[in-house]
């Protein structure tokens, strides 16, 4: 077998296309995420028992069944309850609900991991309880949590490969439909594996770098 | 969101027979073990009581009643003669006699609270939050004052401490003293009557221990109620002006240092002093 690397060449301007479509999903499937698994985070730690018990099963089901069918059901099957999406805003929901699901999770381990005394501190100060969130909770969560919510953007970014079911033109849909055409399954599977892995590394580079700008913030030592 | 808390004037100020906080009957229940049984204990005024008992004597979970960090599970508390989360009896809040208690709305809780400042064993600085911003936050937030006139106060609490030079740093560029020192800093801004030190050298080693020391010895010098729960026995004997001495739960003795600390001595008392002097600080008077 013959790695052709002119034909990849040939096929560059149509793969940047899609890689763009890739990082686009992502980054908004991500913000989505975040925004949706914070406001299910607050929902569950704040709101009535009731709202906390509906966004337990949210997550349940979402953590329990694979993004493929999440995705495949809500695109295929969102039709006959009157959902009718394209690709790509499907796509974005379907990401967005997914992840918000696991970040929640992580925010809620992050504001469990803020020391009581923290909040004690605000407390004796006469800080009432939404100054003592906003002020002090959620500035320290967010950068306890950071590293982890770095590895589960990492981890959506490859969940974009799965997008593909549905159509949306991203690199997976693209490269491989590229694949069947030229039969050059090789050449193809291997660029997009050197595609995801740069913007895997960019990401983690990212999120380095905000880590290093908020080592100062870390928790002291006596 | 900026509630400027109303100053609290005290029910009757020139009664002198009003202790800065008064705690009457109260007992601590933490599921099946009380670790406060029925605690009387007057705070006086201008004075530093300090509370001292080997460890699960219930110091610490008295002084964080008074904080009302905890919630005593029967008694009450009088600062400055107002009644602190619970009032005995139906509204009077003074009864100390009859009626069940009742809990007090949140507002109210807050505004006898702003008359006590704490200080705690782990610092709880915020570490997002230089020295200057951990001291000017409430001044924002709950005083509702300018971030220039925060600031400026806040500085002005820093140089009392001695830590001016350090206002941009944040706590985890600070040594476990100065951590300390700024968090008295944040405690005075916000212009306490009363000051609870909850073991606030027992995370430091005895070289920084000594600043801290030297801080609340200058407040103390400045006529402030201080209520100090240590392991530090030579500041105790040397600046306490009251001792009350816990174990299991009860005060065994409450008197100056001279009573308690001079000879007779209470037999539990010299049991737990015993502890110290096997590690050669025979300081004691």
């Amino acid at each position: 077998m013959n790695f052709d690397a002119a034909l990849v060449w040939s096929l560059m301007p149509e793969i940047l296309r899609s890689a763009g479509v890739t990082l686009g999903v992502w980054l908004f499937g991500v913000l989505g995420a975040v925004a949706l698994g914070f406001v299910v985070t607050i929902g569950r730690r704040y709101g009535p028992r009731a709202l906390g018990i509906a966004l337990q099963a949210y997550l349940e089901l979402i953590r329990g069944t694979p993004f493929l069918i999440q995705l495949f059901l809500l695109y295929y099957g969102g039709p006959f309850i009157g959902l009718s999406l394209d690709p790509v805003p499907a796509g974005l929901l379907g990401l967005a609900v997914y992840g918000a699901a696991y970040f929640s999770e992580i925010f809620r381990a992050g504001f469990e991991a803020v020391p009581p005394g923290h909040v004690e501190a605000a407390e004796c100060l006469g800080m009432n309880r939404a100054q003592t969130v906003t002020r002090i909770l959620i500035p320290e969560m967010t950068m306890l949590v950071l590293p982890p919510a770095v590895n589960m953007a990492i981890i959506l970014l490859k969940e974009t490969a799965v997008l593909s079911i549905i159509t949306v033109p991203e690199l997976t849909f693209q490269i491989s439909a590229i694949g069947s055409q030229r039969y050059a399954f090789v050449e193809a599977m291997f660029l997009l594996a050197c595609f995801y892995w740069g913007l895997v590394s960019m990401c983690g580079r990212l999120g380095m770098a905000a880590e290093s700008r908020l080592a100062k913030f870390r928790f002291a030592h006596s | 969101m900026n509630t400027p808390i109303t100053p609290i004037t005290p029910a009757t100020p020139a009664t002198p027979a009003i202790s800065a906080i008064s705690v009457r009957g109260v007992s601590k229940r933490f599921g099946d073990t009380e670790v406060l049984h029925g605690i009387d204990l007057d705070i006086p005024h201008g004075q530093v009581t300090c509370l001292i008992g080997p460890s699960g004597s219930g110091k610490s979970t008295l002084l964080r009643c008074m904080a009302f960090l905890e919630e005593a599970t029967a008694g009450t508390i009088l600062v400055n003669g107002q009644p602190l989360g619970f009032a005995e009896g139906a509204g009077t809040g003074l009864d100390a006699g009859g009626g069940p208690r009742v809990r007090l709305p949140e507002a109210r809780i807050r505004a006898v609270r702003s008359q006590i400042g704490m200080c705690f064993q782990q610092f709880n600085l915020w570490p997002h939050m230089t020295a200057l911003g951990n001291v000017s936050e409430a001044l924002k937030t709950v005083r509702g004052l300018k971030k220039a006139d925060a600031e400026q106060r806040a500085m002005l609490q820093l140089q009392k401490v001695g830590l001016e030079a350090r206002a941009g740093h944040y706590p985890s560029q600070l040594s476990g003293g100065q951590q300390q020192r700024v968090a008295i800093a944040r405690a005075l801004a916000l212009d306490p009557k009363i000051m609870l030190f909850d073991e606030p050298t027992s995370s430091l080693d005895p070289e920084l221990t000594g600043e801290v020391l030297n801080v609340m010895r200058a407040l103390a010098a400045d006529g402030m109620t201080m209520v100090v729960v240590s392991h530090e026995i030579g500041f105790a004997a040397s600046v306490g002006q009251r001792i009350a001495f816990l174990d299991h739960g009860r005060i065994l003795l409450n008197a100056t240092p001279q009573e308690v600390f001079g000879k007779p001595r209470h037999p539990r008392l010299d049991q737990f002093l015993d502890t110290y002097l096997d590690r050669g600080a025979a300081m004691l008077v």
